[in-house]
């Protein structure tokens, strides 16, 4: 955390799943990338970068999420989904409107990633995180030493993850 | 002989059985069989689609479509590619696989040779070969029979997979569609 980061990762975000709270926290450091280059007036090329990685990202995380909800039966899945859809409805508007248009990523706009993300972690996430522990699939709530070490120690050719 | 390009003379696909492997010419694609089913739905429609996608870049080559149209398919297959192993790895380390740190650096090797064609088209040093084609195929045809199997045969015995008998179906749309820049 620095004094320039726009969103403080703490364990309160916790869903009780770690693959999805490590997922979470890459989104977050993307997050917190994109207000430095803004910030920091990095550039427009720069910015549209991170933007576009985030989008990428929120899309497979949301793929991982959507998977784990239908594998379980999880009853909240279609209205869960439907946020997903909504969130990336929006940010292809952004992004077509990036391409079109002399527009630029504003504050509020980060601001409104970052409420977004707040939210949906502490409603719908931790809903579906409490369904997974009742679900009897308790065993797969934290990584394994070995994991861990793998994703310590590997180079990442996606840069992140 | 046909001469080898590096990317087949690599020690992770000599260890690999080569049993069963057509190289390709002009006319042969990439075509989904039944014997590449693994045990989810969802990887093998992800399967699938880069199978599509691989076979758009083979016609497209092999038809002299032009460097544009070529290099939005190849970055499509990057993208659906990137995005099916961050999946596929995230069940792995969900569901406590044991092989998943081989089964990364087999992920890894695959984008490595992929960044590298990417480089090249973008400094206009080379381009997408057939050689390159044949050799991306023969990695998956091994990846699939042997590496995605043995996660396969994890995966059933999981606590997921067992909360999940009747897994639901997954929509014609989705399926349609899960690749698709948006």
């Amino acid at each position: 955390m620095s004094a320039t980061d726009l969103f403080k990762w703490s364990d309160d975000f916790s869903v009780n799943i770690q693959e999805v709270d490590e997922q979470h926290k890459v989104l977050v450091s993307l997050l917190n990338q994109l207000h430095v280059a803004i910030l920091e007036h990095h550039g427009k090329a720069t910015s549209r970068e991170i933007l576009d990685r985030l989008a990428e990202y929120t899309r497979t995380h949301f793929m991982l999420e959507e998977s784990l909800m239908r594998l379980t039966h999880y009853p909240g899945f279609e209205i869960h989904k439907q946020q997903h859809e909504e969130l990336m409805t929006q940010v292809q508007t952004l992004q077509h409107k990036l391409d079109k248009e002399n527009t630029t990523i504003t504050f509020e706009l980060l601001h409104f990633l970052k409420n977004w993300l707040v939210q949906h972690i502490n409603d719908s996430d931790k809903r579906f995180g409490a369904h997974f522990q009742k679900a009897g699939l308790g065993q797969y709530a934290a990584w394994t030493k070995e994991v861990e070490q793998t994703m310590k120690k590997k180079k990442w050719w996606w840069k992140f993850w | 002989m046909r001469q080898r390009t590096a990317f087949s003379r690599t020690p992770f696909l000599c260890r690999n059985n080569f049993r069963g492997i057509l190289l390709l010419t002009t006319s042969n694609l990439f075509l989904w069989t039944e014997d590449l089913s693994v045990a989810t739905q969802q990887v093998d429609e992800q399967h699938k689609g880069l199978l599509d996608l691989f076979n758009q870049l083979h016609a497209s080559i092999s038809e002299k479509r032009g460097n544009d149209t070529s290099r939005e398919i190849f970055e499509a297959l990057v993208e659906s590619t990137r995005l099916h192993f961050l999946f596929e790895e995230s069940m792995m380390r969900l569901t406590h696989y044991v092989g998943y740190p081989a089964h990364k650096t087999q992920h890894e090797f695959l984008m490595e040779q992929i960044c590298a064609v990417q480089t090249k088209l973008d400094n206009e040093t080379g381009e997408i070969t057939i050689d390159f084609l044949n050799s991306h195929k023969i990695w998956w045809e091994n990846h699939i029979r042997g590496s995605d199997r043995d996660f396969s045969v994890h995966y059933e015995q999981s606590e997921l997979n067992k909360s999940a008998d009747h897994e639901n179906a997954i929509a014609s749309e989705e399926r349609a569609t899960w690749w698709k820049f948006w």
